[in-house]
């Protein structure tokens, strides 16, 4: 009774699935066009051999693909005659089925090397250009900063693309960063940035102040509230107001408002003589500064 | 009163079969998030071969194969079945187009379900109902006044006895579900 059983399942399944294979093995819907096919496998496949060729071909002629029923052209289907010129043409290695009824993408591996050389360098005549204003603005060579294998993907973007006046004006594209030292500079951004990369810039902090060792910190530390106009020494434990106007009393020095004038780095020994204030020192004052850094020479 | 066997054996079996699923999911989960999912189809071939390799037992058992510990292979078949399943599971996903491939993966969920009862659950089972049984009689219980006092339980194992009657057809209908799905995808794969 159980054998018997058993048995039948089986056979009903056999049966079920020779007669019903939509029902039984169909891996997702056909599309629309395809419906008509849903019971006949072998419409399309050769069972253990793929898809042939000869078998899509027979009704999809890649001569009329883009073209109505009388062979006129449709011109809304008219980015579809690159068909005609592909270099090797294998319907099911670009195309697939079973997606669903109006699937969104019925392409499994679209390769545009079997394309011809003339549809391929002519990205436009398949692919509408984006309508930002940015890309209207550049050539129709999508290839200098776009792949073939993905239109977001390993994006490079071409500066030596912008044409016109925009070439020099980053602000057309590109918005000010949101601090005071960018807000306030009229410079241009390529004085510091290159094209390829915003970072790191080739602004040089040591024309200013040398940031060594001793001086590894947050911008924010010496240029508060994120104006780098000004900046402050007295923002860390070892410049304490009071100390420096001691130290720098004892050697006659007074004007200590602006300290990079003479120290242009974190060493007691880097100081610059020529610097702004040495100007409204006396001699006598100028000759301690000398004495002072060859003391701590020694 | 002492633990009902429901409680003792069926509940931490329902827990392990659920924790099957959840594992299942948990992985689809993480192949789909991770753009993972062309796994599932190596998931597939390796669950079956895990399957497939977890039988050893049975042949050990019914003296086809004459090596291996029975223990040993007993313990690859409750382990490995229970892996394999996992790794179908998610290999099957959460889709819902061909009949077939969904009645094989109804019949591997039925095939683990019932293995789990006889051999994780039933042998314990017996064993409880035995132990109450005797102590009952000898606490100076007349044997009705025992059965009466067991009589859960003991519906509780007699279900669990039918395990053997669908262990085995249903393994056979899992295998012959699957062979036609192996067969249909080489046949129509491309």
């Amino acid at each position: 009774m159980k054998q018997t059983l058993i048995l039948g399942i089986i056979v009903v399944c056999i049966a079920c699935t020779y007669l019903y294979p939509h029902t039984m093995i169909n891996p997702g819907e056909l599309t629309a066009g395809h419906q008509h096919l849903k019971n006949n496998c072998s419409a399309c496949h050769t069972p253990f051999s793929g898809i042939s060729n000869t078998k899509c071909i027979a009704c999809h002629n890649p001569a009329n693909i883009g073209k109505d029923s009388t062979g006129k052209l449709d011109s809304s289907k008219q980015k579809l005659l690159f068909h005609q010129g592909l270099l090797e043409q294998s319907c099911s290695s670009c195309h697939t089925d079973h997606k669903g009824i109006a699937p969104t993408v019925s392409l499994s591996n679209f390769n545009h090397q079997q394309l011809s050389s003339a549809v391929f360098n002519n990205c436009n005549s398949c692919h509408n250009k984006p309508v930002d204003s940015l890309h209207q603005s550049l050539s129709n060579s999508c290839i200098n900063c776009h792949n073939t294998q993905d239109w977001k993907l390993n994006v490079v973007f071409n500066h030596d693309m912008i044409q016109g006046a925009d070439k020099n004006n980053c602000a057309a594209c590109h918005q000010k960063p949101n601090d005071n030292f960018h807000q306030s500079t009229t410079a241009n951004c390529s004085q510091c940035h290159s094209n390829n990369k915003w970072l790191p810039s080739s602004f040089d902090h040591s024309a200013y102040f040398r940031l060594d060792a001793n001086h590894q910190t947050t911008c924010n530390t010496c240029h508060t509230n994120n104006n780098y106009k000004v900046y402050t020494c007295y923002s860390c434990h070892e410049h304490s107001p009071s100390n420096t106007i001691a130290k720098h009393n004892e050697e006659g020095i007074y004007n200590i408002s602006n300290c990079v004038s003479c120290h242009k780095s974190g060493s007691e020994h880097d100081i610059n003589r020529n610097g702004k204030e040495q100007q409204n020192m006396n001699k006598e004052d100028l000759k301690k500064i000398n004495n002072y850094s060859k003391e701590e020479d020694d | 009163m002492k633990e009902p066997l429901v409680f003792k054996y069926v509940l931490p079996f329902i827990q392990w079969y659920a924790l099957m699923i959840l594992f299942a999911l948990g992985i689809d989960y993480l192949l789909h998030h991770f753009n993972l999912v062309f796994i599932g189809i190596y998931l597939g071939y390796s669950g079956t071969i895990l399957i497939l390799g977890s039988l050893l037992y049975s042949l050990r058992k019914r003296k086809i194969i004459q090596s291996g510990s029975p223990k040993k292979l007993l313990q690859l078949h409750e382990y490995g079945s229970w892996v394999g399943a996992v790794m179908v599971l998610v290999h099957a996903g959460i889709h819902f187009n061909a009949l077939l491939p969904w009645l094989a993966i109804l019949m591997l969920l039925i095939t683990v379900a019932s293995g789990l009862i006889g051999k994780y659950l039933l042998k314990k089972a017996n064993e409880t109902l035995k132990l109450r049984r005797s102590e009952l009689i000898q606490s100076g219980l007349s044997v009705e006044e025992t059965d009466k006092e067991l009589f859960l339980d003991s519906i509780t194992v007699d279900l669990m006895k039918k395990w053997r009657i669908v262990h085995m057809p249903i393994t056979l209908l899992l295998a012959f579900l699957v062979l036609m799905h192996i067969i249909s995808v080489l046949m129509f794969s491309k």
